[in-house]
This record gives structure tokens, sequence and C-alpha cells, in this order.
């Protein structure tokens, strides 16, 4: 994980993950992520874990620590490059919390609902969904 | 579901009913009607309908907009292609046609009956709101018909 007391701005290169914690968000048809997963909630922030200097495992705990705090269940994580998000006018901003140094938030979300449908729809078609590996299956 | 007729005649008015009893009874139906999706439907409102449901925050889903969306898959053209049922952050359920990454509709239902969507066909965009008076609008007919087009 990345040096808490070195946090580097997010690079337009840089992975993101969006953990998943809400079945419906995954078409089963494909298993792919639905839209409705970038979606920001009021506060127009939405929350996702950088890739940099973190393992696979490290990235899963993060996820599943997050699950166990919203007594909620995690499904994946949808993965996105920090470009994919830029490209659609948002920013990428750093926010390391307790935990998790790691912590970014995707801004720059209009107000405007069917603007943000239409931003979260490129961001699901530019994601790719990774599965919660089962125990004693090897990481994807 | 479209006026049968526009007469004010106690026939009339038979005929009308009669038309919208037949038109419910398909629409009841696993053939051709929205009998698939209403199972989904009631999963996720139950998933749904207290806050945080996302882990981000998320309100509940209303009733009111569970109300509308029943309303509006009720109003589907008999034959129209089946969506998937989700939730948004702000407590609306939604309607999805999905082909693949970039031939996809979204349709927000609200509470107080406006109709939010995007889709992605091919290279264009296409995002708005129309409202919902008991009939599905007929430009959303059209994205979800394009949807699937070659």
């Amino acid at each position: 994980m990345i040096d808490p007391n070195n946090v580097p701005e997010v690079a337009v290169e840089e992975l993101l993950a969006r953990f998943i914690y809400q079945s419906s968000h995954i078409r089963p048809s494909d298993r792919t992520v639905k839209p409705n997963a970038f979606l920001p909630p009021a506060n127009l922030l939405c929350s996702v874990t950088r890739h940099l200097q973190a393992t696979e495992d490290e990235l899963w705990s993060v996820g599943k620590e997050g699950a166990r705090t919203r007594n909620a269940v995690l499904y994946g994580r949808a993965d996105l490059q920090s470009e994919d998000c830029t490209r659609q006018q948002l920013r990428v901003l750093k926010a390391p919390v307790h935990g998790n140094p790691n912590h970014a938030n995707v801004t720059g979300w209009p107000d405007d609902k069917p603007a943000q449908k239409i931003i979260a729809q490129e961001l699901a078609a530019a994601a790719l969904l990774v599965f919660l590996p089962q125990p004693g299956q090897a990481d994807s | 579901m479209r006026a049968a007729t526009l007469g004010f005649s106690n026939e009339a008015k038979h005929v009308a009913r009669a038309t919208r009893k037949g038109y419910r009874h398909l629409q009841s139906s696993n053939a051709i009607g929205i009998e698939p999706v209403r199972e989904e439907l009631g999963t996720v409102w139950e998933e749904c309908r207290t806050p945080n449901w996302d882990g981000y925050g998320a309100a509940a889903v209303s009733q009111d907009s569970l109300r509308n969306t029943y309303l509006l898959l009720e109003s589907l053209p008999l034959g129209f292609p089946l969506p998937s049922i989700g939730a948004e952050p702000d407590g609306e359920l939604t309607l999805e046609w999905h082909h693949s990454s970039r031939r996809t509709l979204s349709v927000s239902v609200s509470p107080d009956g406006e109709l939010h969507f995007a889709a992605l066909l091919g290279p264009n965009r296409v995002y708005g709101t129309e409202a919902f008076f008991g009939e599905v609008p007929e430009r959303i007919l059209e994205l979800g018909r394009q949807v699937y087009s070659a």
C-alpha cells in the first residue's frame, strides 16, 4: 500500500477499484458491472481505492474490511483507469483514510441526473469486473 | 397501454375495460408479459428499501419509486424486450436494456414520475428526462429498440 506519510497525487495511468457491495450492480447475463455502481451519493464523491503499490491481497482486504464495517456482502470490484474518469471531465483526488492510504474520490460530477447517468455508463463500459476469489481459488 | 377507444357510451366503456383486463392478463403471462421481471423487482426492493444498501450511503428506495416502476413495466408494449432491475444511490429504481457495453439504455424512475434516461448507442450518447403519465414515452421505446437493432 502507499506510505500514509507520502501519498502522491493520482496519475492518469493509475488503476482504481470500486468495490461492489450490491448484487444488482452486476449483470448476470455477461458478468459486467452496471453503471449504477458508479453513480455518486448525495455528496457527489464516488469512493475508490487506488491499485498503486497494493497487492491483490491488500486490495481485497480493503474491500472485505469495507464489507465488515458496512455489514454488507463484497461481491467484487470494478477496475478502471483514472484516465477513464478524467475523459468524462471528472477529477480523481487522493483522499487517504485511516486504514486505507490508497483511498481516493472521483469528483466533479454534474448535478443533473441524466448527465450523471451517461457518465456512469461510460465508466461502466470502460470498467473490468473482478469477482471476489472464493476460498481455495487462485486470484484472477 | 394505449387507450382502446375514445368513446363515452356504456358499450365503449365496457370494451375499454375488457381490453384492459385482457391486456393485463397477457402482461401477467410468463411467455409475453412482465412476470419474469416482477420477481427481480421484488428482490431489488427487498435489498434496497433500507438506507446504505450499497455500502456507500445510498438513500432507501421509496414505495413511490417502486409503484411507478411497476406501472412503467405494466405499460411496456407486449413482447417488448424485458429490462433488468437495479437501484441508484438517490433511491430511484432503474430499468436497464443492455445488449453490449455500447448498446445500452438505463431509465431511472423517480418517486414523482420523472424518467431520467441515458443511452450509449455506438459512438452516440443520448440522455434526458421524460415525464411518465401512465404510458411509456415513445422516445424511450425508440431508444430501447435501437439497443437491440443491428
